[in-house]
């Protein structure tokens, strides 16, 4: 599985450069599982060989696990604040606590529960950057976009959660070829410290009695430390493979204080889909997996070690949005084209159409005789002549009306008349203004009204002006009876009957030249459809 | 933490894929909506004028019963003058015949230069204007009747449609006019139909 890094420079989407204090291994996936790895020893050959790797290797991300001695753990407490103070309060903490280094994490471990009801952390550091800063100065010469710098033992959780491991007191013991024997222990699924110890090459000890040594020295640890739960056993999963395995099965005994899972590399590593069997009791491959999985949110890398990696994510929106955009809009086009193609052959078929009506239009035509208009204008001319026929108004009907009453009054003669035709029956013949107060509403029954005023005097008159008045609304009640007769009105009597009116005379004969003149109103309503004279 | 030139420079060719790819999009969508937007103009036009000729076709029985039905009618009322060109100089002759045999002791008039008409309430003309003439005529009769006969004589030789707007008489002597007992004016509205924007000829 480990090649030569002058041997295999090949296209690979994701890479995981695995960090130990003597050397750094280079993890390549191809579809999201580990392929095959490269190997690139600590010091400036490495680093030079691992440069030039890099110049010639594709530009895939890379995240960075780190397994050292050099990280430390503090269990601790601070104020329960967000955001910018959050970052304040830890920088303060990591200044007092991890002189030197700046690549430090804060894991939240939840609250306490009096007090100020503070947030529990655990702070790690790696106390000698110097073990990663030369793999990450070469990374980010070459412009390889950084995904992050992980902790095997923060990634450990990651493990815990896979193998289902849940009590409160749980120890993962896995060994890693590149770094050698990893203890971490978690309470209540809270990662509390780790360790890490050096594996001597298989076969040179019994390697079943060495892990349970350095158990007992961890053990030995927690207790002084007070870390485990008193009232739960400790459950110890040890990863491994094969003869080793079946050594550890043949040592570990379950006991009250201890309860052992054995889990075989090779079954975890199926589990996690890697690309080759995992034949090896190492467990480097099932972390690097793991991060590519499942890459913890916490991690020490700097934000200017992360540029490249967050660059490279805007490069692959980019591109995504632009296929996007390219797919999107080549189906809507396409839609579109078709649906207008549609649109095209319809507009053809309604074309034939047209041509074909109007052909036999223009054939039936012929047998028409010629008109200047229309048809339907013909009719309609006809239709408005007829209308406005039917409006036509003389004043010969109302004239009939006001003689057939005179008839009937031979004392009474006409001086002047004044006519008009209107649909407004208030309106005043000669443009006067009108003389009633109230206006009349227009009647539905009548299309429009003849309106007339009349003067006329009372020919007998001798000073009697009761007789008089008597004969001009006898006259007025003749009028009435008319025939469609909608108002008669006695506009002025011979005599001024209003008493806001002034009135002078002389008492006892009629004085030369004495006239009874009156003024009278007829309105003649003009039914529809109807005309007479 | 900055980013220098040569940073930005890993983005330059995603930027320049996302720009073509932009660009090609609304190219893209503008072509097919331009295209889409042309047919369907294509199409309503067609359509319409497909539903037009079909319409006209199929009316054309209709057209036959309105020619057999009304254009006797319509060559009528072009004939008296109320379709077409107004026939002025027939009123006044018609005007100066009546004077003369209802012997009127005085007849003038005056005829207002012709304008559209405009209806109370309004007249659904189509493709006709509605104009009007107003004729102003001041009389001198003998007595009520002569005005009965000779709005009479109008209506029976006139060639034209005409409406009495208003009229207004009153009893005189007039002494230049000997016979003249009642002074009468009147207006005459006289109704024309013509074609609009053209000339209907026949």
């Amino acid at each position: 599985m480990t090649s030569s890094p002058r041997s295999r420079f090949s296209a690979t989407d994701r890479r995981v450069l695995l960090l130990s204090a003597d050397r750094a291994t280079l993890y390549l996936a191809r579809g999201g599982r580990i392929a095959d790895a490269l190997q690139f020893p600590h010091g400036d050959e490495g680093f030079a060989t691992f440069a030039r790797y890099l110049a010639a290797a594709p530009s895939a991300p890379v995240s960075i696990l780190v397994d050292v001695v050099e990280e430390e753990y503090r269990q601790d407490s601070i104020p329960h604040v967000q955001g910018a103070d959050r970052r304040a309060v830890l920088s303060r903490k990591f200044a007092r606590l991890f002189r030197g280094t700046p690549y430090w994490l804060a894991l939240n471990q939840g609250r306490e529960g009096e007090g100020r009801r503070d947030d529990r952390v655990l702070l790690a550091a790696l106390t000698r950057p110097e073990i990663v800063t030369p793999w990450i100065t070469e990374l980010l010469a070459q412009r390889v976009p950084v995904a992050g710098l992980y902790s095997l033992p923060v990634l450990s959780r990651e493990l815990m959660r896979k193998l289902g491991a849940k009590g409160q007191n749980v120890l993962l013991i896995s060994v890693q070829q590149a770094s050698g024997l990893r203890q971490t222990f978690f309470r209540d699924g809270h990662l509390k410290i780790s360790r890490l110890a050096v594996m001597p090459r298989p076969g040179s000890v019994p390697y079943a009695r060495y892990v349970i040594s350095e158990l007992d020295k961890l053990r030995r640890y927690l207790n002084s430390l007070a870390l485990t739960a008193r009232d739960a056993p400790l459950e110890i999963y040890v990863l491994s493979h094969g003869d080793l395995l079946a050594e550890l099965e043949r040592e570990c005994r379950d006991s009250d204080a201890d309860r052992y899972t054995l889990v075989d590399v090779a079954t975890l590593g199926r589990q996690l889909k890697l690309a080759a069997p995992a034949d090896t009791p190492f467990s480097d491959m099932l972390f690097a997996q793991l991060l590519l999985d499942s890459p913890p949110r916490e991690h020490y890398a700097q934000a200017a070690e992360t540029r490249y990696y967050r660059l490279h994510q805007t490069r692959i929106a980019l591109l995504v949005t632009s296929a996007l955009a390219l797919i999107a809009s080549t189906l809507f086009s396409t839609f579109e084209f078709v649906e207008a193609l549609g649109l095209k052959q319809q507009a053809l078929d309604a074309a034939q159409k047209a041509t074909f009506y109007q052909e036999r239009f223009e054939l039936a035509r012929r047998g028409l005789p010629p008109t200047p208009v229309e048809p339907a204008d013909i009719k309609q001319a006809v239709d408005v002549v007829a209308a406005l026929g039917a409006r036509r108004a003389t004043p010969t009907p109302w004239l009939a009306i006001l003689g057939q009453a005179l008839a009937r009054a031979p004392d009474v003669r006409l001086e002047s008349v004044t006519w008009t035709v209107s649909a407004d029956q208030n309106a005043v013949p000669g443009g006067k203004a009108p003389a009633q107060a109230g206006p009349l509403a227009r009647d539905p029954a009548y299309r429009q009204y003849e309106i007339g005023v009349f003067t006329g005097q009372v020919t007998s008159f001798e000073g009697d002006y009761r007789a008089a008045i008597e004969t001009v609304d006898a006259l007025a009640a003749a009028l009435k009876a008319g025939q469609h007769v909608v108002h008669v009105e006695v506009l002025a009597y011979p005599l001024n009957l209003d008493p806001a009116a002034s009135v002078s005379g002389g008492g006892l004969a009629t004085a030369a030249g004495e006239e009874a003149r009156f003024e009278m109103k007829l309105v003649r309503g003009v039914p529809d459809g109807l005309h007479e004279g | 933490m900055g980013y220098t030139r040569a940073d930005w420079s890993v983005l330059r060719g995603a930027l320049g894929v996302f720009v073509i790819c932009v660009l090609l999009s609304v190219m893209m969508l503008g072509a097919t909506h331009f295209f889409g937007e042309s047919m369907a103009s294509e199409f309503r036009n067609h359509h319409g004028r497909f539903r037009d000729a079909s319409r006209k076709y199929l009316s054309v029985d209709q057209d036959e019963r309105t020619i057999a039905e009304y254009y006797p009618a319509f060559i009528d009322l072009y004939r008296r003058g109320i379709i077409g060109d107004e026939h002025r100089l027939n009123w006044v002759e018609v005007l100066g015949e009546a004077a003369t045999d209802l012997k009127l002791p005085s007849l003038d008039y005056e005829i207002e230069p012709q304008q559209p008409f405009v209806a109370d309430p309004p007249l659904a003309s189509s493709a006709f204007d509605v104009r009007v003439s107003r004729m102003h005529l001041a009389l001198g009769l003998m007595h009520e009747g002569d005005l009965r006969r000779l709005l009479g004589v109008l209506e029976q030789r006139a060639e034209g449609l005409f409406s009495v707007r208003d009229c207004a008489a009153r009893r005189i002597v007039d002494p230049a006019h000997p016979g003249s007992n009642i002074s009468t004016e009147c207006v005459l509205e006289w109704y024309t139909l013509e074609l609009r924007g053209a000339k209907v000829r026949l």
